[in-house]
């Protein structure tokens, strides 16, 4: 494994906890420091599954295969070690936490991050310029921070809420499921630009989407095709283009479960 | 007992205590509360109400309350035990700042009984915080306090009652409100073995409004149980009722909102909510909406729910970060804070959020 790997992902089976149905049925994926992902695939073929499955969702439970962030056993860590560790989720859904401020929360996430890494507490000082600075890289205005987290927000602000706590937290690994989903196109400008002012050589991202358009902005490595828990097809940026004007078929085709 | 007291008494275990209620404290060896009284000393005052006045005060509110049990415990203490405080605010007057007033009691238990008046003047206003602090013989300690607001024309107050006895804490709070007064009462309920309060509230005159919110948390095998009457007697009358509770362990949270309106109360607006949270698969919650409406142009809403912590934000807040424990004490906290936060009490409200974040790392 070479010295910037990330993540390495190695045959990774995982089930709904509740029902035992498999979702995941033997993932491959390796992320290099720098590097951009976009995972692809049509709906129901495991894509969010994944992203839960990484930060450590427990609806989810994992029955085959390891997972390697940062030189550490990713499945052994629960889900607040795996986000102090640097990993980071960004929500397709983001959740509402009435009565809780967006600046309470966020001051709270990072000292308990910095807490669980033997770091000191960041100052009221530091913070507030911390999050000016940031909030404007979603143009994100200041009135957000002192509404509870997410509660009254559109659908845009949810998610360029999302990318704003990125943004705070610096992690090295962001996984963001379909950020692209419901914004609109002006919207979706400022989240993937937002994500592309973020990208530095030592983390790395893994963007989930639908669509091909917020690949426009944020210029993948790697796209990856994910069809019935499995990466089926794996190329170069063009890919996307590709599969925005051909569709999953014909790669389904060629390359999925026979049986299916 | 009667059919109509015992329903409203159906949930509160009366049998935990040692002696029947009603027969006053007929304990010689009695000792009272020592009430410290901070700021505007001049407008509040210890005294001795005496249980004529009181008893006038509630003959004019309804017949039946002398029989509440609470009620007749109170008034059956003889009148030179029963001290209190009084708070008179003149007509106009504007009390600034906020009236402390502290509650102390007996280090060797017994049953504590206290008589409060308040009365507020004619477009007076006034804030007043009440504290009722643990005691020392918590399983040896009954406290019945009395507590009767006659808010006149145009009066406005605020008043709040905290209680952290860790007895058996028994109260009645009685509103009667003159027209266009506005009487807002918020109790916090942090920490008590066994919580008793009524409150009976008369809108006597047109134009009074009044809002009642509410905190209780509870723990161990803890009793909490909040009943009140909101009783509109005349038309153009506005009531809130706001309370939520947090229920863990064995524990018992009860919220009883009757709202009575009048047959003439028209153009009435009543509203109730009541939420709940159970920590615990064996803690309880009641909650009890009952609203008796005899007049036809009315708005009255009551909404109640019982449910446990959103698993969903909890996930949320530990991928940013923050651990089990505190992202759950967290959620607790931001579904309490919204009355906190309601309250105009500033330098109180820090001091109360404190309180409740203290008293979450218990639970």
């Amino acid at each position: 494994m070479s010295q910037n790997n990330i993540l390495e992902v190695k045959n990774l089976h995982a089930t709904v906890a509740e029902e035992g149905k498999e979702i995941l049925k033997g993932i491959d994926l390796t992320v290099n420091a720098g590097e951009v992902h976009a995972i692809m695939g049509p709906n129901g073929s495991g894509k969010s599954t994944l992203a839960s499955v990484l930060a450590g969702n427990e609806r989810f439970a994992v029955t085959e295969g390891n997972v390697t962030f940062l030189g550490r056993n990713l499945l052994d860590m629960s889900i607040e070690e795996r986000a102090a560790t640097g990993l980071f989720l960004g929500f397709q859904y983001p959740v509402e936490i009435p009565g809780v401020s967006m600046a309470n929360f966020l001051r709270l996430a990072m000292n308990q991050q910095r807490a669980f890494r033997g770091e000191e507490p960041i100052s009221s000082g530091d913070f507030l310029r911390l999050m000016r600075q940031k909030s404007e890289i979603v143009e994100l205005g200041d009135k957000l921070m002192n509404r509870a987290v997410n509660e009254g927000f559109s659908g845009g602000e949810k998610k360029r809420n999302e990318i704003f706590q990125m943004a705070m937290l610096e992690p090295k690994l962001a996984v963001l499921d379909e950020t692209d989903s419901g914004l609109d196109i002006d919207a979706l400008r400022v989240v993937a630009t937002g994500v592309a002012r973020l990208k530095r050589p030592d983390n790395a991202t893994i963007v989930i989407t639908h669509y091909q358009r917020l690949l426009d902005y944020i210029v993948p490595d790697v796209v990856h095709v994910l069809y019935h828990g499995r990466i089926i097809y794996s190329a170069g940026k063009e890919l996307a283009k590709e599969l925005e004007e051909r569709g999953y078929d014909w790669l389904i085709r060629e390359y999925g479960d026979k049986e299916e | 007992m009667d059919r109509t007291l015992k329903e409203r008494y159906k949930y509160t275990p009366l049998s935990r205590l040692a002696a029947p209620l009603g027969t006053g404290g007929g304990d010689p060896g009695l000792v009272f509360a020592e009430i410290e009284i901070q700021a505007n000393a001049c407008l509040c005052r210890k005294a001795v109400a005496t249980s004529e006045e009181l008893e006038q005060t509630i003959a004019a509110s309804e017949k039946h309350l002398a029989e509440d049990p609470l009620v007749a415990d109170n008034l059956g203490t003889p009148d030179n035990r029963a001290q209190g405080i009084q708070i008179d605010i003149p007509d106009n007057f504007r009390a600034d700042g906020v009236l402390y007033v502290h509650l102390r009691y007996p280090g060797n238990g017994g049953k504590c009984v206290l008589r409060n008046t308040v009365r507020i003047g004619r477009n007076a206003q006034v804030r007043i915080a009440l504290y009722q602090h643990p005691v020392t013989c918590p399983d040896r300690t009954v406290i019945n306090a009395l507590t009767v607001v006659d808010a006149a024309a145009g009066a406005q107050a605020e008043i709040i009652e905290v209680t952290e006895t860790q007895a058996t804490c028994f109260g009645t709070i009685l509103n009667r409100q003159r027209g266009d007064s506005h009487v807002k009462v918020t109790t916090i309920d942090l920490d008590n073995a066994l919580l008793r309060r009524n409150q009976f509230i008369y809108l006597t005159e047109q134009g009074a409004e009044c809002d009642l919110e509410g905190v209780y948390i509870t723990d161990g095998t803890q009793h909490c149980d909040n009943h009140i009457r909101m009783y509109h007697a005349v038309p153009h009358c506005t009531s809130n009722q706001l309370f939520k509770g947090v229920a863990e362990d064995e524990s018992h949270a009860v919220f009883t909102g009757q709202i009575h309106v009048a047959k003439n109360a028209q153009q009435t607006v009543a509203l109730q909510e009541n939420h709940n949270i159970v920590l615990s698969d064996k803690a309880k919650i009641d909650t009890r909406p009952q609203l008796e409406i005899y007049a036809d142009d009315v708005k009255c809403n009551h909404g109640a729910t019982i449910g446990r912590l959103d698993p969903e934000a909890i996930y949320y807040m530990r991928q940013r970060g923050i651990g089990l424990e505190v992202a759950r004490r967290l959620q607790i906290e931001g579904f309490i804070d919204e009355i906190i936060d309601h309250s105009h009490i500033e330098d109180l409200g820090h001091l109360l959020h404190e309180k409740v974040s203290r008293r979450l790392l218990n639970i």
